[in-house]
């Protein structure tokens, strides 16, 4: 991660523990100027970094638990997240937890996701299907789809579009890390 | 998997297989001899026609711009027969494809219309497969999403919630530092947004929702308000199009008193009063 050339400074007693705390006790992930906005101006941000260096390397050990690294805003914060190897765990707790996605949710969802602000009409007509409105009942529930208003055309149909919250769970930054969906179908069926 | 590799595969295919009473004998798909229940929970898996049509195509590695629409077109029929058979309902969608290969079947009977000299007739099925690459697309983004690890599912936010009751806990922070720290951010937040724009059409559809967003119940924003200056020349146009779009597919609306005046734009629904005067 940082230069081996220079050793990284010894963080001051009890920040490592500090940052961690932090961490833990915001839901959102943080960045290097908002943890050293709360430790204090007078903490320098190499020391910041080496306390996150530290404590990443302690977790490093941890079977459950990592610090997690993610860009937001073009910017890179951090977070305390538990891997996918507690959720069997979770699971057999809650099995009602974290339902499946159906083929038909996740194909709506990504239509919703590529092609905002869309209509379930433009949905139906892309799927070959009705939209089944338990879906984007489900969709709406996990906080990743939100109505954008309507159109004025016939009908007034809705127009769908993602949150927030989606582009944090599917650990994007931006829509525009999606792929481009036109180069998405089959390479063997473009070369002629 | 090469497209001419495999649309001459096909060629022969339909030339060397046996005819029984005129339909091509085709190896009788292979899951006909699975078990009736399993056979029933394997057809009910079927996302619709589009679906099943691009299954069969694929199965048979039948190239999708040169498909043999006759032979499609039965197998589509075979299955909706053994599905029918099964009890299973059939969504309305399955007939209306059915009735649509037919068509186009019919219509590939047809001569050809005289063609010009540069253009060519345009293809009965070009439609069709149309439909069934932007399908096959939405099937990949669906299987692109599902892959990338998934908050609740392959990873979990941890946080501790101070209990309410307690004071909040001693941080070692200043006001001073934490107004720094939050101007910083802001300040970070604004400058970095430039990077969001990109020569790719999704940074339209972005755009497209911040805007929708902005002109959220029933506020009404000037023209200029959308345009950010740091964002250069692409950002102009990105902001354009995305407003051009939107206007098109009739989701917001624009109002200017004068000529050369200020540009006020509205979402449709918000002010129903304005939509009597859309003499343009």
């Amino acid at each position: 991660m940082s230069d081996e050339r220079r050793t990284p400074p010894e963080p001051p007693e009890g920040l490592v523990e500090l940052v961690e705390a932090l961490l833990l006790a915001h839901p959102e992930p943080l960045s290097l100027d908002a943890i050293g906005g709360m430790v204090g101006q007078e903490t320098a941000q190499a020391l910041v970094e080496a306390a996150l260096e530290r404590l990443a390397a302690r977790y490093e050990a941890h079977r459950f638990i990592e610090l997690d690294r993610v860009t937001r805003e073009g910017v890179p914060r951090w977070r305390l997240v538990a891997g996918a190897s507690l959720a069997p765990y979770l699971k057999a707790g809650d099995p009602a937890r974290a339902p499946r996605l159906t083929r038909a949710a996740l194909e709506t969802l990504a239509l919703i996701a590529w092609r905002q602000p869309i209509t379930r009409g433009e949905i139906e007509s892309a799927r070959g299907v009705a939209v089944n409105p338990q879906i984007i009942k489900q969709l709406t529930e996990r906080g990743w789809i939100r109505s954008l208003g309507y159109r004025d055309t016939p009908g007034r149909p809705e127009m769908l579009g993602t949150t927030p919250a989606f582009l944090d769970d599917f650990g994007l930054d931006s829509l525009s890390e999606l792929p481009d969906f036109e180069r998405l179908a089959g390479q063997d069926d473009i070369d002629v | 998997m090469h497209s001419s590799d495999s649309h001459t595969a096909s060629r022969r295919w339909e030339e060397t297989t046996p005819r029984v009473s005129g339909q091509p004998m085709e190896q009788l798909p292979l899951d006909l001899y699975i078990p009736a229940d399993a056979l029933a929970i394997w057809l009910e898996q079927f996302e619709g026609p589009l679906d099943l049509l691009l299954y069969l195509i694929r199965k048979h590695n039948i190239d999708i711009l040169e498909i043999p629409v006759a032979r499609v077109t039965e197998q589509y029929l075979e299955y909706l027969e053994l599905m029918k058979s099964m009890a299973i309902e059939l969504a309305a969608e399955y007939l209306l494809m059915a009735a649509w290969l037919a068509e186009i079947k019919s219509r590939m009977l047809l001569p050809p219309e005289p063609r010009d000299d540069e253009e060519e007739p345009l293809d009965p099925r070009a439609e069709l497969v149309e439909r069934l690459l932007e399908y096959e697309r939405t099937t990949r983004a669906a299987g692109w999403l599902d892959e990338r690890p998934r908050g609740e599912r392959d990873w979990f936010a941890l946080s501790v919630d101070p209990p309410p009751s307690l004071p909040a806990p001693p941080v070692p922070a200043d006001l001073d530092g934490l107004i720094g720290a939050m101007k910083r951010l802001l300040r970070e937040g604004s400058v970095k947004r430039a990077h969001h724009v990109r020569a790719e059409p999704l940074s339209i559809r972005q755009r497209m929702t911040d805007i929708l967003d902005a002109l959220q119940s029933g506020r009404t924003r000037p023209l200029a308000d959308f345009f950010r200056p740091e964002e250069g020349r692409m950002g102009i146009a990105v902001c354009t199009v995305a407003i051009l779009e939107l206007t098109r597919t009739r989701a917001i609306d624009w109002e200017q008193d004068e000529p050369y005046g200020p540009v006020t734009l509205y979402r449709v629904e918000a002010d129903p009063v304005d939509m009597e005067e859309d003499d343009a």
